[in-house]
């Protein structure tokens, strides 16, 4: 029986269903929170479950090009203002005039199947830095956080 | 219907005291006049974190059954638990007081079935 690995070289990410080239890395956190029912006189902690929790990164590296993946995750967070209006908008889904807030995002890892597996989930992107520095390449590090549970999980 | 018998999860408690009334002369000298000899006002606060809507509802249901305030009624051992005392320290029946609600009780929804639930309890004669 042999077992399969995966490295770096199986994972994708998938912005709004179109893959993203140039993903250096990305890392999914999801965390459950506990409350506890320890009453007086009980030594241990006992707990139930209160909520999850999924969020994660990527670093994406930019290059020149019409269709450049990091540009497309720049834009749906750094919007220039809306004429004299200071304002920019938030939203971030594809649907501009139906005001579609959240992104589709769907990491993956390329088994061989024709979908591989996956974790596609609803996502606000919370956070991207841009790092321009001497010797490295120009990057985009960007944090996303899952609106409810993932849509599909496919592991 | 009783008070729920669950072991809170935390607990304070006030002594009371002995019905005093003290009288301070212009000259600084303190009189007091004691009227009972039972100790009074005790006050115990119950703290029950993240147990289920059926467990709280039972606080609900009781303090409707002794309409609020008004009634007084006795509290069971559990309440104690932890306590390694004296059981009737906590008590309210050894100085022939009897608890009642200070307040209604304080519910706070934590999650979808679960809740906090906070009640204050005072001894009255």
């Amino acid at each position: 029986m042999s077992s399969s690995f995966y490295t770096g070289r199986h994972g994708s990410l998938l912005l709004e269903g179109v893959k993203v080239a140039q993903v250096q890395n990305w890392t999914l956190n999801t965390s459950v929170s506990l409350l506890s029912t320890k009453t007086l006189g009980e030594t241990d902690d006992q707990f139930i479950v209160d909520s999850r929790n999924t969020s994660g990164s990527c670093r994406v590296l930019y290059y020149a090009d019409g269709a450049n993946s990091a540009g497309r995750f720049i834009s749906k967070v750094i919007k220039a203002r809306d004429g004299d209006n200071q304002n920019a908008p938030l939203f971030q889904g594809d649907d501009v005039a139906g005001e579609e807030e959240r992104s589709d995002l769907r990491l993956k890892v390329d088994d061989g199947s024709a979908d591989g597996r996956y974790i596609q989930m609803r996502v606000f992107i919370t956070n991207i830095t841009l790092t321009m520095a001497v010797g490295e390449i120009f990057a985009a590090d960007i944090s996303f956080q899952s609106h409810g549970a993932p849509n599909l999980v496919n592991l | 219907m009783a008070f729920p018998t669950f072991v809170p999860t935390s607990r304070s408690f006030e002594s009371g005291d002995y019905p005093v009334k003290t009288f301070k002369a212009q000259n600084g000298a303190e009189h007091r006049i004691l009227y009972g000899s039972n100790r009074t006002n005790m006050k115990l606060s119950l703290s029950y974190a993240n147990i289920t809507d059926a467990k709280a509802e039972q606080f609900l249901d009781h303090f409707d059954e002794v309409q609020g305030t008004f009634q007084t009624f006795h509290i069971s051992e559990e309440l104690r638990g932890g306590w390694e005392g004296s059981k009737d320290a906590l008590g309210a029946g050894t100085h022939g007081n009897r608890y009642r609600y200070e307040q209604a009780p304080q519910m706070t929804q934590v999650r979808p079935g679960v809740s906090t639930v906070t009640v204050n309890l005072i001894g009255v004669i």
